[in-house]
């Protein structure tokens, strides 16, 4: 990303208001993330991949099937080598949304910070940049899912969860 | 009892040019496609036996095969062999509806039919029962003039010992031949020709792109239909993602083309939603496989930027990309499309993501619909791309981001 669009994207955003502050302890790194299936419960890990590609954090994506509906769930788990690295890289992931309407949320229960809306969860916790969104349409929000994962990722167990 | 068999036909038979042979090509991000391309007992269909031409290239060139044939009888150390067009219509009816029928048959045979013509006769040597890889010449080729598309070539393969006597049918094989304008470009490449090189072109990325550019003989004509096919997507395949704030479902770190070709060919994929950034990858990769020279390059300001009334890809619905769904607000902040050259504000964009207002006044009804191809993205007030796009108010923000221009490699 350009320098001066990083930096519009930085001041849009005030990244300086959240920059750096996590909830998880610094030295406590994820990496090599790995879906098993269990992980949602209701839904049905239909393909989980890992990529690694040049100039880009390693990324897990996997596709989640609501069990009895056609729709179907994307999460895309970006493993960065520090909290610093995943926030400067979550003002790259902002940056490819096309809508300028994406905004930060404070209402939410995931995330050290968190941006989206109901239909899509964008949230660092710790070193991770977690993506959470529809692949199909779909009336239900993803914050169910959003929570889910990041409670997976700090290790807290959640409430109707299978983890 | 036939004496004679062909063993093999290779098309790509020097992978340092294409001038007088076929062009490199993969099948897909995993599959190789083997030299020879034509083997007996494992090429069966027209599928099984693939090549593709670059038209520039090729020219007026002579262009040659490599084939490997097998004779059973010992006492045969030589014989006559060609291949001619299996291909036989048979006889028209009289009057009108016979020439109707020629016409079909004209057309047909020029967007499908065979363009390589026949294998030129020649003597081949045995030894020990065998040619070994033997230079044929193609002659009556049609490739010079031929047009973007995806050609079935079927020969009828035929020998004769001697140099007057009647040929004998002793084989047939069958192609799929695609004809490209020129050498796919970036991020596709011919070098280093290696199972391992992923951006080898694909012929399963090259199977849509020349059924949305068929019959193109120009570079703007056929990324024209490579942007008209990606926008006709919607909404059946794929529809632009409203509930995600417009994110890339496709082209995030790299063109998950695998993910794309599988839901062109009715596979999940990745899912039915895309972004502009997704068009535009579709669009620049796919016409870059026919040899066009297309970036994928972004537009932005300082802040977002209006949008006036628009068909995005998968609505029929006259408005504001996304207009009143949660986390829009009749705003891009960025828009990226296909780009020419230094993808500036007097350079072409094709847009397989949206139609826009192509009348008078684009920010308001009445709307005529206009699939941005090949049009200068302008200035405001030129009543051009930019114009089109963005409100008056807006265009000063949609300014072309040279710097952003890339062309995503293939994964």
């Amino acid at each position: 990303m350009h320098t001066s669009e990083r930096e519009r994207l930085m001041e849009r955003h005030r990244y300086s208001e959240w920059a750096g502050r996590s909830t998880v302890p610094a030295g406590q790194i994820v990496r090599q993330l790995i879906f098993t299936g269990d992980e949602l419960a209701g839904y049905r890990l239909e393909r989980t991949q890992r990529r690694e590609v040049p100039e880009q954090p390693p990324c897990v994506t996997s596709f989640w099937h609501r069990i009895g509906s056609p729709a179907v769930i994307r999460v895309d788990v970006f493993e960065c080598s520090s909290i610093d690295a995943a926030h400067a890289y979550l003002i790259e992931a902002l940056g490819e949304f096309e809508s300028a309407g994406i905004g930060r949320r404070t209402d939410v229960r995931f995330g050290d910070v968190a941006f989206g809306t109901d239909s899509v969860a964008l949230f660092a916790r710790g070193n991770l940049v977690i993506l959470v969104r529809k692949a199909t349409p779909q009336a239900e929000s993803v914050a169910d899912v959003a929570e889910t994962i990041d409670a997976i990722v700090v290790g807290r167990p959640r409430a109707g969860s299978a983890v | 009892m036939t004496m004679i068999r062909l063993e093999s036909i290779a098309f790509n038979h020097d992978s340092a040019t294409a001038t007088h042979d076929a062009i490199n090509l993969r099948k897909n991000a995993t599959d190789w496609i083997a030299v020879p391309e034509w083997r007996r007992g494992v090429s069966l269909l027209p599928e099984d036996s693939t090549a593709a031409y670059a038209v520039k290239q090729v020219g007026s060139n002579i262009v040659t095969l490599r084939v490997s044939l097998s004779c059973g009888d010992a006492a045969i150390h030589a014989a006559w062999v060609r291949a001619v067009d299996a291909v036989i219509d048979p006889p028209p009816p009289t009057g009108c509806l016979g020439w109707l029928l020629c016409l079909v048959r004209w057309i047909f045979r020029a967007l499908f039919g065979n363009v390589l013509g026949e294998v030129k006769a020649r003597s081949v040597s045995f030894t020990a029962g065998q040619s070994g890889s033997v230079s044929f010449q193609l002659q009556s080729m049609k490739l010079g003039h031929a047009s973007v598309g995806a050609h079935t070539t079927k020969w009828r393969w035929q020998y004769r010992l001697k140099k007057h006597s009647p040929w004998v049918d002793f084989q047939r094989s069958e192609h799929r031949i695609f004809v490209l304008l020129d050498l796919p470009t970036s991020p596709w490449q011919q070098a280093p020709y290696l199972q391992t090189n992923t951006q080898l072109p694909w012929t399963d990325a090259m199977k849509y792109a020349c059924a949305w550019a068929l019959g193109a003989t120009t570079p703007v004509r056929a990324a024209s239909g490579v942007t008209q096919g990606v926008y006709h997507l919607g909404p059946a395949v794929v529809t632009y993602d409203c509930p995600g704030g417009g994110s890339s479902h496709y082209s995030w770190g790299g063109f998950d083309c695998t993910a794309f070709i599988d839901r062109l060919a009715g596979g999940f994929g990745n899912g039915v939603y895309v972004n502009c950034s997704d068009c535009a990858t579709f669009v620049s990769t796919f016409a870059n496989i026919l040899g066009c020279d297309l970036w994928q390059s972004r537009m932005s300001g300082s802040s977002g930027f209006g949008l006036n009334p628009m068909l995005g890809i998968g609505s029929s619905t006259w408005q504001p990309c996304c207009h009143g769904e949660p986390g829009w607000s009749d705003s891009f902040s960025y828009h990226e499309v296909a780009w020419t050259d230094a993808c500036t504000a007097s350079d072409r964009v094709y847009d397989g993501c949206l139609q826009v207002d192509g009348d008078s006044n684009p920010t308001v009804a009445p709307h005529a619909a206009l699939l941005p191809r090949n049009i200068v993205f302008g200035n405001p007030g030129d009543l051009t791309y930019r114009d089109r796009l963005a409100t008056p108010t807006g265009r000063p923000n949609c300014n072309p981001q040279p710097a952003s221009r890339q062309r995503r490699l293939v994964t």
